[in-house]
């Protein structure tokens, strides 16, 4: 599944059959989500269930009016299980949402095995369990797949790489070390832009990467780059040394292979090739036509308002965005540019683990989802409503922690709320 | 009311340990103590694993500053089974809290069983799967008891009672039962009739009947008027007896509640909900007031009302819902979100008359909890509540950051779902973040 896959279907529904068409299997897997959704259940007089269809004859054509609708979660802030995050593929599933970014490194910590170099990932996870093997994310990977889901991985890099130092063989690739100053957040450190070490393991994480997940697109990240990092460090005396991070970034596209796409964050120094993908927080006039562009902003930035690891209630983008809030912001002007494919809820994982990424998510990755496959409902929320209070029962229902929309009394009784 | 000794003491050497305390409670308090001293690591020989203490000789000798020290649950706008309530109540107790404040009705639903109502049973809850039954809340409060948990019931009125009405032997006693305004219409007692003494009488013998604790939570807060003024009977009754203004008749409702109650049960305290900006009551000396409003509005009550004890329940530190949105999808009224470290500055201390403060109490209004995120809503950030009111002498960040990741660790291993308090690299090298 990429890019360009399409996810249209036709669901038919008579007293007789159900019959559903679709382009591809992945739009086969949301008309079958569609179908589930369409089945109601009654309890009868002797304690046994029904389960009916009302309403028919039902002929629904559907499509996406976006290809990118996605979930990031940061598995370097916070350590997440397999189960976790094979949980998180159901639940986008059940809301038709097509892209898991996995933003999977960081300065935190590297748990991605890298079968050629494992001693970067021993020293690098923040204990040599809490780490993926490849095996575990082959096997990730095609369980996603199956239930219509890409997986991207993100490789963040020069910034936020701390992380990739660790080990005695590359400990002098490390600028600005923990105790410096040159960082968004601790702990700190930027790989070398000088050492022809940094570009040895490069490649074999960019082998790793591709060999494992499979998907036509790999994230760079490039965000938050600190140039005072390695002006610092006198080794960089004298030399450009944004330029010297853009020929990096040229040399790591590069790496990549004319075959993939990359995706970088909006403030990366480089953004790539044509048709590359730029996950930009702003309004995306300034970006070059050759570009395509993955929405990004504090409406879509599910940890807004929730405290940060400072323990302060400050976080940049203000108050918790509820629901609500994500259905009413309109994504109009950005279907009609060309370069739009869609959007993501970001997850950061300083204040997020196991037991607390589904009440984090849901429901409002579903309202993500809904805008993202059917823009801004015509009228009022009200509909929106109720039809997100049934989405959020059935998450309930298939084992989804998700927190509630409003009341139960309001659940019952939505015309009075 | 009577301030009981919880105090003990622990002395932990290499040959054995005493814990010494003077009643039961004080006792487990010196057991959670313990339990926090073990660790566990690989075992020297074999494969499996030990237990140590480290660090021993150690001595403690311990007793919280403040005795009311406690969270408040409402179990009316969402329904939190038997089993839930107890796996809270274990958490209350690892935690050294030392009250339950359980906040048992309200508009949305009724979900205690009374002999006396049993049609609220049956309509006053939003299933039958969502209600305690009898038997139910003996188990609980049992259970409760054990932990040396006090558990304070809370019902309601003569605001927040549109449930009330559900059974029909009541509904004529409740104003605004199908209200118009938007939400959950909400109902306020009639306190010109003689039914709803009668109905309050009632209802409040069985729940003293059900709760031993000394406390009872009657409310009294958040009073619609205009409810009132659209019944004509009330119009009419305060013109006959020269009742001034709806602020007179609420205290009239007041002053004949607590008559009922005191005539019930003489001893039993009432607790009320303050806020400096709607507080027109006038309290007798004994009751004791719960305030939610903010820290530095406390004075202002206190010089309104300065005989009476207190429980804190500030908004600005100790409201849980905070910051998560509200029930129709826009964001809390009280932004932002109370994090470990907004609870744990609180500093009851630093508050005018401190010795009449009893304690203080985190309040969870459950309009966005159901039982699946309740533990994402409590813990860890609740214990840094206990920790301001057990010993309110501040302490650093860094101490109470390492400190209360540590205990978060130790409820996740009891079985809790638990927030981490930062980034798992600074869990990990707390001294670099904080």
């Amino acid at each position: 599944m990429g890019l360009t896959t399409s996810e249209n279907y036709t669901l038919s529904v008579d007293k007789r059959e159900a019959k559903l068409t679709a382009d591809t299997y992945f739009g086969f897997v949301r008309g079958l989500e569609t179908l589930s959704q369409l089945i109601h259940s009654k309890s009868a007089s002797d304690g046994t269930t029904n389960f009916y269809i009302p309403g028919t004859p039902v002929v629904i054509t559907d499509y996406p009016l976006t290809r990118h609708r996605g979930i990031m979660l940061d598995t370097a802030r916070h350590f997440l299980s397999l189960r976790t995050l094979r949980r998180m593929i159901d639940a986008m599933m059940y809301n038709k949402m097509n892209v898991l970014h996995w933003h999977i490194i960081d300065a935190d910590s590297f748990p991605l095995f890298l079968e050629k170099k494992p001693q970067v990932t021993l020293t690098g996870a923040f204990t040599p369990h809490l780490i993926y093997k490849p095996t575990e994310i082959k096997e990730f990977v095609e369980y996603a797949r199956v239930r219509g889901v890409r997986v991207i991985a993100e490789i963040e890099s020069p910034g936020h790489t701390r992380s990739w130092g660790l080990t005695p063989e590359y400990a002098d690739i490390l600028s600005c070390p923990i105790t410096n100053g040159h960082c968004a957040q601790p702990p700190c450190g930027q790989i070398s832009l000088l050492s022809p070490k940094t570009i040895e393991l490069m490649t074999e994480v960019i082998a790793q990467v591709k060999s494992l997940f499979q998907d036509e697109v790999v994230h760079f990240g490039a965000d938050e780059i600190k140039i005072d990092c390695w002006e610092s460090d006198s080794q960089y005396n004298g030399k450009n040394v944004r330029d010297l991070c853009i020929s990096f970034q040229k040399k790591q596209r590069e790496l990549l292979g004319k075959d993939k796409k990359a995706m970088y964050w909006g403030d990366s120094l480089y953004l790539g090739e044509d048709g590359d993908i730029i996950q930009f927080w702003n309004s995306f006039s300034n970006i070059p036509k050759r570009y395509k562009v993955i929405s990004y902003s504090g409406d879509f930035y599910l940890d807004c308002g929730l405290g940060n690891l400072n323990g302060q209630d400050g976080v940049w983008c203000g108050d918790l965005k509820t629901w609500k809030h994500i259905l009413s912001r309109s994504i109009k002007s950005e279907l009609e540019d060309s370069m739009f494919l869609g959007a993501e809820n970001t997850l950061f994982g300083e204040m997020n683990n196991d037991a607390t990424t589904d009440v984090k998510v849901w429901p409002r990755a579903s309202a993500t989802a809904e805008l993202l496959w059917s823009g801004t409902p015509e009228e009022a929320a009200k509909d929106t409503q109720e039809r997100l209070f049934h989405q959020v029962s059935r998450l309930w229902w298939r084992g989804i922690a998700s927190t509630p929309v409003t009341t139960t009394y309001c659940t019952i009784h939505p015309d009075k709320c | 009311m009577c301030i009981r000794d919880r105090s003990y003491t622990l002395d932990l050497e290499t040959s054995g340990l005493q814990l010494r305390a003077k009643t039961y409670v004080g006792f487990l308090r010196g057991i959670e103590t313990f339990a926090q001293l073990v660790y566990r690591r690989k075992a020297k020989s074999g494969s499996g694993v030990e237990f140590y203490i480290p660090q021993t000789p150690i001595m403690i000798a311990d007793a919280p500053v403040f005795a009311h020290r406690g969270l408040m649950l409402d179990t009316s706008r969402h329904f939190f089974s038997k089993e839930t309530l107890k796996k809270l109540l274990d958490g209350l107790m690892f935690s050294k809290f030392s009250v339950f404040h359980w906040h048992l009705t309200d508009d949305d639903s009724y979900p205690m069983q009374l002999d006396a109502f049993p049609t609220l049973f049956e309509k006053a809850v939003f299933s039958p799967a969502e209600r305690y039954t009898k038997a139910d809340m003996k188990e609980i409060l049992d259970h409760g008891r054990k932990r040396g948990l006090r558990i304070i019931p809370e019902i309601e009125s003569p605001g927040h009672a549109r449930s009330w009405s559900l059974d029909p032997s009541i509904y004529d006693i409740v104003t605004c039962p199908n209200g118009s305004s938007k939400g959950i219409p909400h109902g306020y007692l009639d306190p010109t009739m003689n039914r709803t003494y009668e109905v309050v009488g009632t209802m409040f013998k069985e729940l003293f009947d059900m709760f031993p604790d000394e406390f009872v939570h009657v409310a009294g807060d958040e009073v619609e008027f205009d409810c009132w003024k659209k019944r004509q009977s009330i119009v009419d009754w305060m013109a006959e007896h020269n009742v001034s203004d709806f602020v007179a008749l609420s205290q009239i409702y007041q002053d004949k509640q607590r008559e009922v109650l005191k005539s019930l049960d003489a001893k039993r305290t009432l607790t009320y909900w303050i806020e400096e900006r709607t507080d027109n009551m006038t309290y007798k000396d004994d009751d004791v007031l719960q305030t939610w409003g903010t820290v530095g509005n406390y004075s202002t009550l206190v010089e309104r009302h300065p005989r009476n004890k207190w429980i804190i329940s500030a908004n600005d530190h100790l409201y849980l819902d905070c910051g998560t949105g509200n029930y129709f999808g826009g964001n809390s009224w009280c932004e932002p979100y109370k994090t470990w470290w907004q609870i744990y500055n609180l500093n009851l201390t630093s508050l005018v008359n401190p010795e009449n403060i009893l304690g203080a109490e985190a309040a969870l209004w459950s309009e966005l909890v159901t039982e699946d995120v309740l533990d994402a809503k409590l813990w860890p950030r609740l214990v840094a509540l206990s920790e301001a009111t057990w010993t309110p002498e501040f302490a650093s960040k860094t101490s109470v950051a390492r400190r209360l990741n540590a205990f978060g660790e130790r409820l996740r291993e009891r079985g809790y779902l638990v927030n981490p308090i930062t980034a798992q690299w600074c869990e990990m090298n707390i001294e670099g973040c904080f």
